[in-house]
């Protein structure tokens, strides 16, 4: 099977409920906002403003914004790859995709697709309007750029999410799993907190997680510091690529788990 | 009442012994729930001064979530649990079997407490190892036991809104998540009062919300209200229990419209 119906079947799913429901839609706008209006807010209360430019270089406004709506992005990514089994699994279509001749790595490529799609499209909401507060035409393309790296930076995340999500599914009481394994990989991303001011265990992590180089690439473009961040991208992509035989494994794994022990029911 | 005590203990029972002792998600949820602070709090270092103490930063953030844990557990804990019972198909029970829901609310409200402690026992920790031990101290043990006690009053009226809401519309999951993200910061639940914009300010004096964060802000930080405190003492159990009395009659009001039109379904989320 090729990886067209798969895709088709999936926005047709995830469309169809984002349309459906208003007020997931709604929150979807809302949450990079939210995000950063809490940093924002305080931050303004025990610090100032003007030391978190001396210090990272950024406008906190839209450094917040942004590091919001990336994080938006890419936890819908991994969240929609990782959650996946589980949700087949409460809705009893688990014995249904078990049994399916479907390819099992493109059925993954697949899932996190739609949701991208709609996630990043949401720049148009969240940092399009505050990079033109700030910078005029030049903010909207700059938002045009940084959309593009975002998009890139969630693709780079859809195989070291199969990888996990492989993995965890195996374990029982998995989701709560999950529930550590995201915020970490938030933490480690450096979207809140960029990657130079981490201690260097977290750094080293951090580097082997292909959207944190994407990350720093889109400080680096704040910054103005445009050294070697083609070297950034093409590391984000190579862990990518290496981490997709993993992912091979990783759902095999699963899968024999599955059919071995039988599909819980709910 | 000795029915009503037997009633919420096996509640009680059944719940700690789910949540605290067979399922290891107390212990999960708090390791992320260490995370998801770390997640945020970091990124306000880059904002501090550095000649300003990082204890009282942290001892600042410490009250801050002390607060925001609070509101999670009127939200999460006591108004979700019925978009649970109803799920989970529990509430046509609830309703017929004519004891109510203060059993099964007595029940919960130990493992609320349970889970908040130590929940912050794990945010004491954490704030530890990013700015070093908060530094607390309750200068105003009277106090601190009032602001506490105004604070779960509201929380509960405001559980009671927000459950009779979702029992009448079924309210989704992302609602609840934004209310409980807005409304701490937009009634001063987070932020002292004198350091928030003069409209905001007088929008969190008309909420029932601001006076115990006030309170437990001095009594734990000493920073001053923005009202003086006989003031703040009066208009905020006068507030209380006019919020409690008004979602009392709101959520009754909502339990007696499902058993005429039957309970809404919840989405998953």
């Amino acid at each position: 099977m090729s990886l067209y119906p798969l895709l088709k079947a999936e926005f047709r799913l995830v469309y169809g409920e984002l349309f459906r429901r208003k007020s997931a839609f709604i929150a979807m706008i809302i949450y990079p906002y939210l995000f950063a209006g809490f940093t924002l807010f305080f931050g303004y209360t025990i610090g100032s403003p003007n030391l978190f430019i001396e210090r990272v270089g950024i406008d906190p406004v839209i450094f917040m914004i942004t590091a919001s709506y990336i994080v938006m992005s890419i936890t819908a990514v991994i969240d929609d790859v990782l959650w996946r089994p589980l949700s087949d699994t409460y809705i009893g279509t688990i014995p249904y995709i078990l049994a399916s001749p479907v390819n099992r790595i493109k059925l993954f490529i697949a899932i996190p697709i739609p949701r991208l799609l709609a996630m990043v499209s949401m720049g148009f909401t969240s940092i399009t309007p505050i990079y033109v507060l700030y910078h005029g035409f030049r903010g909207a393309v700059t938002a045009l750029l940084i959309m593009a790296l975002v998009a890139l930076g969630a693709l780079s995340m859809v195989s070291i999410a199969i990888v996990i999500a492989g993995l965890v599914h195996t374990i029982s009481e998995s989701w709560r799993i999950l529930n550590i394994v995201r915020p970490l990989m938030m933490v480690l991303l450096g979207a809140y907190y960029p990657r130079i001011f981490m201690p260097f265990a977290a750094y080293a992590i951090s580097f082997l997680i292909p959207s944190s180089h994407i990350v720093e690439v889109i400080h680096r473009l704040f910054i103005g510091s445009l050294d070697g961040i083609y070297i950034s991208l093409a590391i984000a992509i190579t862990l990518a690529l290496l981490y997709m035989p993993g992912g091979m494994k990783s759902l095999m794994y699963w899968e024999r788990r599955k059919v071995a022990e039988g599909v819980k029911t709910y | 009442m000795l029915k009503l005590i037997r009633r919420a203990y096996a509640i009680f029972k059944a719940y700690a012994l789910s949540d605290l002792v067979r399922s290891k998600g107390f212990v999960y949820g708090l390791i992320s729930f260490s995370i998801w602070i770390l997640l945020f709090m970091s990124p306000l270092t880059l904002f501090m001064d550095p000649q300003q103490s990082p204890q009282t930063i942290a001892a600042y953030s410490f009250t801050a979530i002390l607060i925001f844990m609070f509101y999670g557990a009127a939200t999460w804990d006591w108004a979700a649990e019925l978009r649970w019972m109803i799920n989970d198909g529990r509430l046509e029970y609830y309703i017929a079997s004519g004891s109510g829901f203060l059993p099964h609310y007595l029940g919960i409200l130990p493992i609320s407490l349970i889970w908040v402690f130590f929940a912050m026992i794990v945010n004491y920790i954490v704030l530890s190892i990013v700015w070093g031990p908060p530094a607390l101290a309750v200068i105003d043990i009277s106090m601190f036991i009032y602001g506490l006690v105004l604070l779960i009053i509201n929380l509960i009226a405001y559980a009671f809104i927000l459950g009779g809401t979702i029992i009448a519309s079924g309210v989704s999951g992302f609602v609840m998540e934004i209310i409980s993200f807005i409304l701490p910061v937009a009634t001063g639940g987070l932020t002292p009062l004198s350091k928030l914009p003069k409209p905001l300010q007088t929008f969190a004096l008309l909420t029932p919300f601001s006076y115990p964060a006030e309170i437990i802000r001095y009594s734990m930080l000493g920073w001053l209200p923005v009202i003086e405190f006989p003031q703040l003492i009066a208009r905020g159990m006068l507030f209380a229990i006019a919020f409690l009395t008004i979602s009392l009659t709101y959520f009754r009001y909502q339990i007696k419209k499902i058993l005429r039109e039957g309970t809404r379904a919840t989405a998953l989320w």
